[in-house]
């Protein structure tokens, strides 16, 4: 299997989207991805996946984003779309109180699901709907506060904050693991990341030593 | 297999069969009689009045067969002929028929016939009601001790089906308005002829007959019409005209899920940009769920309904395609109820039939998918390891195949020249011949799909290129599907192949 020079990149993070349905996950990947919008997307079947790279601390850093429906019922597909992913952005919709108030679902869905220190981003997503906010981004903070995570606010449909959202989690992320795996070198044995973590989710592509094997 | 009889094959098949067990053969399996398997349509809390039929076992797989390779050659099936002694109903070709109307359906019904000898079997056992959904077009099994009969016949009627003389082009067309003009409509010969697509403006008034919704006895369209949709209004008026505050959360959940997917269904559609066609699809989503609470409303149902809202849409104008929406300056409020009734019943008798698809868990979707990929090893299994070598799994891709029907892939014209043929299978047809169906369409671009790594598969595969197919690809597609579940079928069409 041939990569190409631009799809080089030092780490591939998977990230996967969660919230309600509706509330603009296909969007924002679409929007971060290709830089696209669509007041009628599809909803979302299944999951489905787009990449994209970016530079952070000198690394290149693959993010492979993974998006599904955001009905409770797609349970057979759950487990597989939880696997490896080191990063979450759980999105409500700011102009509707209900999916905000089901953040807290989506946090134990994460809890019962996948891998404990998998990095959570809360995402505050439609908020160029000023006139129709429902939920107040000072209720959001302190709620992301309480709860450990970050916290962010954007707008798929004009681009406001979603490249800022994908930045973060991604640096965070990547933060988080040299740390990790520094840790793990001082400690002497132990594997290069921490708890069975894999970066590389796709079983395709390594990071570029050894990227020519398939 | 040998190269002679795989010579009929669309291109990709015969590029596959050579990976594939060549201990079977396709003649061999070709199958023989109908096996009607008596079941009914499933009894939602009294929607669906049920009755059977018991088809007479017919010999249909070398009409079949030639038909298939019809689609390939570019001639038409001339050996129907013999399964439908059609000459002297020929006569009927002079009469204007627009089946999709009620009141020349009437004028059709008056004129008698001696009924075939499967109309009296139908006739039979005509039950109270509405149902004969339980044959298929094409049998499940084969029959050992006739398949040696069935290679000769089928391989006669592949001769002389490249036999350059083609039928005039209304040949089909007087077939099928002579079965719809018989008192009781042979269901077993309408589901054979319809296998292979259904003309537009027959398609409504056929579509609801194989799904049950009309009975075979064509004196009782017009009362079941009214019935449907007089009960159609009293569920309306229990689940849907209530005040907000007297639903339940889940209720509340169930319809807000709904109003959240109406405005994004097949946005690529005209017809489903219009308000009053969105409410109707939303008042019926909702109430197919408050009646299905095993399920609820599932997303991707929405997407199920927008053949049958086209395609009854179309029977008020003739047959014409109303996707483009144009036609709702003419849609009166009253056709627009009627069509939304008949959705909702055409709807719960599609969905009925695949009804653990969309309960907890989704237990027959899982089934599906388990069953594309052991289809799938066995027939390209070059294909089969190289996804495997990916890391990619069945489920990731093919859930939304089965989830949508395959509504997310093609264009809904597309679509519903597939729908002919699912709905002509019978009880498995949006189930098992689905399927194969799958496979064939997963390998028709195994090339393609071999050079691919993970990433570009899975993305290739979001959304597959057939912005250019048509009716064609959708037939090639069809008949190779045909091939392979008369190669892979069910378990006991396994059991009665015969190896020589
Ligand atoms: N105004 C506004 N609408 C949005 C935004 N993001 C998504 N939408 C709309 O919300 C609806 C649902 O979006 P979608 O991305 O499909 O949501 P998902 O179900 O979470 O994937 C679509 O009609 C989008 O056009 C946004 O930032 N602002
Ligand atoms: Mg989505």
């Amino acid at each position: 299997m041939s990569t190409r020079a631009d799809e080089e990149y030092d780490y591939l993070f998977k990230v996967v989207l969660i919230g309600d349905s509706g509330v603009g996950k296909s969007n924002l990947l679409s929007r971060f991805t290709r830089n696209e919008f669509n007041l009628e997307s599809k909803s979302t079947i299944g999951v489905e996946f787009a990449t994209k790279s970016i530079q952070t601390e000198g690394k290149t850093i693959k993010a492979q984003i993974w998006d599904t429906a955001g009905q409770e019922r797609y349970r057979a597909i759950t487990s597989a779309y939880y696997r490896g992913a080191v990063g979450a952005l759980l999105v409500y919709d700011i102009s509707k109180h209900s999916t905000f108030e089901n953040v807290e679902r989506w946090l134990k869905e994460l809890r019962d699901h996948a891998e404990a220190n998998i990095v959570v981003m809360l995402v505050g997503n439609k908020s160029d709907l000023r006139h129709l906010r429902a939920v107040e981004t000072d209720e959001a903070m302190a709620f992301s506060e309480q709860h450990n995570l970050a916290f962010i606010e954007t707008s798929a449909l004009d681009a406001s904050g979603v490249d800022t959202a994908f930045q973060r989690i991604l640096t965070e992320i990547y933060r988080l693991m040299s740390r990790r795996n520094m840790a793990a070198e001082e400690g002497g044995n132990q594997p290069r990341l921490t708890s069975g973590q894999t970066i590389s989710l796709s079983n395709e592509k390594q990071p570029r030593k050894n990227c020519c094997q398939g | 297999m040998s190269q002679q009889q795989s010579r009929g094959l669309p291109g990709f098949l015969r590029r596959t069969f050579r990976t594939s067990d060549s201990n079977i053969s396709a003649t061999n399996t070709l199958p023989d009689e109908d096996t009607p398997v008596p079941s009914v349509l499933d009894n939602n809390g009294g929607e669906n009045a049920t009755g059977k039929v018991e088809a007479p076992a017919a010999d249909l797989n070398s009409e079949k067969r030639s038909s298939s390779d019809s689609r390939i050659s570019g001639t038409s099936a001339s050996a129907s002929n013999a399964a439908t002694p059609i000459t002297n109903r020929a006569v009927l070709e002079t009469t204007p028929t627009s089946a999709s109307s009620t009141g020349s359906r009437k004028h059709l019904r008056t004129i008698a016939f001696p009924p075939l000898p499967h109309e009296m079997d139908a006739n039979d056992e005509e039950g109270e009601g509405d149902t004969t959904t339980n044959n298929s077009a094409r049998p499940a099994a084969a029959a050992a001790n006739s398949s040696r009969r069935l290679l000769d016949e089928s391989i006669q009627s592949t001769t002389t089906s490249t036999n350059n003389n083609p039928a005039p082009k209304s040949y089909k067309e007087i077939q099928f308005d002579t079965i719809l003009a018989s008192p009781i409509i042979p269901i077993r010969d309408l589901r054979k002829l319809a296998w292979n697509g259904i003309p537009p403006h027959h398609r409504p008034t056929i579509w609801k007959i194989l799904l049950g919704y009309l009975p075979a006895n064509t004196s009782r369209h017009a009362t079941t019409l009214v019935r449907r949709r007089r009960e159609y209004k009293d569920a309306m008026k229990q689940h849907y005209d209530i005040p907000d505050d007297t639903r339940t959360n889940s209720e509340q959940e169930t319809l807000r899920q709904v109003l959240v997917d109406v405005p994004r269904t097949m946005p690529e559609v005209p017809l489903f940009h219009n308000d009053r066609v969105r409410r109707c699809l939303s008042r019926l989503l909702y109430i197919w769920a408050m009646r299905h609470p095993a399920s609820s409303y599932v997303q991707g149902i929405n997407d199920l309904a927008t053949p049958l809202i086209a395609v009854f849409m179309s029977g008020y104008f003739g047959g014409k395609d109303c996707l483009d929406g144009e036609v709702m300056g003419d849609v009166s409020d009253l056709m627009l109820e009627e069509i939304e009734a008949d959705t909702y019943w055409c709807l719960t008798s599609l969905l009925s039939g695949i009804q653990d698809h969309y309960t907890s868990d989704q237990p027959g979707m899982q089934r599906m998918v388990m069953h594309l990929e052991e289809l799938v090893n066995r027939i390209d299994a070059d294909l089969a390891a190289h996804l495997k070598s990916t890391g990619i799994e069945f489920i990731q891709f093919a859930f939304k195949w089965m989830n949508c029907l395959l509504l997310r892939e093609f264009r809904l014209s597309c679509v519903m020249r597939l729908w002919d043929t699912y709905l002509s299978e019978g009880d498995g047809g949006f189930e098992d011949f689905h399927v194969y169906v799958c496979a064939s369409f997963l390998v028709h671009f195994s090339n393609e799909l071999q050079q691919m790594g993970f990433d570009e598969l899975f993305q290739f595969m979001q959304n597959m290129p057939t912005d250019d197919w048509g009716d064609r690809e959708i037939e090639i597609l069809l008949s190779s599907a045909f091939v392979l579940s008369t190669l892979f079928g069910g378990s006991e069409a396994h059991l009665n192949v015969v190896r020589h």
